[in-house]
């Protein structure tokens, strides 16, 4: 049997496929204009749930800067260990004592060039408000209202003391200026991503440290330590699949997140007999391999034990009291 | 016949040739491993020498030969063709011998000057270099594997 529709002229079938499309297009059409709304209220949704949030000048507590404070958690922080001058421009004559923008950290995103964070008006931070640093560390949003790649690890400065950060601040302002202009980063589709982390940073940003009132101040003081300015868990706590630092496994080491090898856990350090005891442990992390202990140098280690090298022994030896109590 | 007896003893040479390379493969792990461990013991010997306050040219001494040593033999445990040995190793050790060589003589340069120390002062510097030269090698050829 043949269609009748098959017989028609094509004009025909033309005029009866479009008696039959009113009944066809109308749902289609309900969809798709749902669909485009709920899409573009997802859009704006996700656009407004993913602004930046900075800090008001107003809302910064009154604060007297401790500079010597800020050196030990500058150095606590390793800042100069990603913001220094990459080698090659170390050898070409660049201080590397100094902050004054440093080699491409490798991230899933791409490489990201840690900037200049000198005192230089033009190329570093000299002409940053107290605001724009503390909402640069705490909330990773920079002076221009964009937010940072977390690479910067501001989900573990969102956890210290505001005073702390403006104790840090204060301490770089004392540092010499060097003009050294930012190097862009080789990020696909940078804005939007950036954009993104605003919506990353609303399930990733941790709570302020908060002291646990059964333990000592020297357990305290080393808990915030490691967990804030020092931000050990930025490598030695496992990530989800949202990159998050997974709250549940803190500090138990797992895949180097350069993408090769391992790092390695900090429970049970001494019943592992890793270290012999807390003072073991403390020399451990003040001598690292020059001293004679093993897996101290290699991971990047090496920078994070040199800094720990100047911190007070006092802190050091905090450090050592916490992290010998994670189990 | 006298053919066949010679491919037999070669493919019997080549079996015996290759089963000692991977063996030989397979202990350089291990010995890399003890090797270091030494090191660090008489690191920490010097160290804890160094934090005693009390200088003692026999005992310096008597590590820093030991630390000579162990970096002259730890030099022999890297081999082409040891790629794959154990974890931790950079293939920069491979691909980067200048480099990798040039840090084993500063190591050992360094012991020489632990050896040569006259008094706590120049121990002191002598084992921070020495310490140095370790943690500098490490970080560039070690990598995180645990």
């Amino acid at each position: 049997m043949i269609h009748k529709a098959a017989l028609a002229s094509p004009a025909t079938r033309r005029t009866e496929l479009r008696t039959t499309d009113p009944m066809v297009k109308r749902p289609i059409a309900i969809v798709v204009g749902l669909t485009a709304v709920l899409v573009g209220l997802a859009l704006a949704g996700g656009f407004w749930l993913s602004a930046p949030n900075p800090v008001a000048a107003a809302s910064l507590p009154a604060h007297v800067a401790d500079l010597q404070n800020g050196k030990t958690l500058y150095t606590a922080g390793g800042c100069v260990s990603c913001h220094r001058p990459s080698p090659a421009a170390i050898k070409a004559g660049a201080n590397g004592e100094l902050p004054s923008g440093g080699a491409p950290l490798n991230t899933p995103l791409g490489p990201v060039f840690p900037p200049n964070i000198t005192p230089d008006k033009a190329t570093g931070i000299g002409g940053w408000t107290q605001a724009a640093f503390v909402g640069a560390m705490q909330r990773g949003v920079s002076p221009n209202g964009g937010h940072y790649i977390p690479a910067f690890p501001y989900t573990s400065y969102a956890r210290m003391k505001t005073e702390d950060v403006l104790d840090i601040f204060a301490y770089i302002n004392s540092l010499a200026p060097v003009n050294s202009p930012r190097h862009d980063n080789a990020i696909v589709l940078e804005p939007v991503i950036r954009r993104g982390i605003g919506l990353w940073k609303l399930i990733a940003m941790p709570a302020p440290f908060a002291p646990d009132s059964a333990q000592s101040a020297e357990w305290n003081r080393g808990a915030y330590l490691v967990n804030g300015p020092g931000h050990c868990g930025e490598c030695h706590t496992p990530r989800n699949a949202l990159m998050i630092g997974q709250s549940a496994k803190s500090l138990e080491g797992g895949p180097h997140p350069d993408g090769k090898g391992t790092v390695p856990s900090l429970h049970r350090l001494i019943e592992r007999k890793v270290f012999t005891d807390v003072d073991d442990l403390t020399t451990a992390l003040q001598e690292g391999e020059g001293g004679g202990y093993e897996h101290m140098s290699s991971g990047g280690m090496g920078d994070a034990q040199t800094n720990l090298s100047h911190l007070p022994e006092a802190d050091v030896k905090a450090i050592a009291t916490y992290l010998s109590t994670l189990r | 016949m006298n053919h066949g007896l010679f491919r037999n003893s070669v493919f019997a040479f080549g079996i015996v040739i290759s089963s000692g390379l991977a063996l030989a493969a397979g202990a350089l792990g291990p010995e890399r491993e003890s090797t270091m461990k030494g090191l660090n013991k008489e690191v920490k010997a010097l160290n804890a020498l160094v934090k005693s306050g009390k200088f003692n040219a026999a005992k310096a001494k008597s590590s820093a030969t030991a630390i000579e040593t162990g970096l002259n033999h730890a030099k022999t445990l890297f081999p082409l063709g040891s790629e794959k040995a154990a974890k931790g190793t950079a293939p920069a050790i491979w691909t980067d011998r200048a480099g990798f060589d040039e840090k084993f003589a500063k190591a050992l340069e360094a012991s020489k000057a632990v050896a040569a120390a006259t008094d706590l002062p120049s121990l002191k510097a002598a084992v921070d270099t020495q310490g140095g030269a370790c943690k500098s090698c490490h970080e560039t050829y070690r990598t995180a594997d645990y």
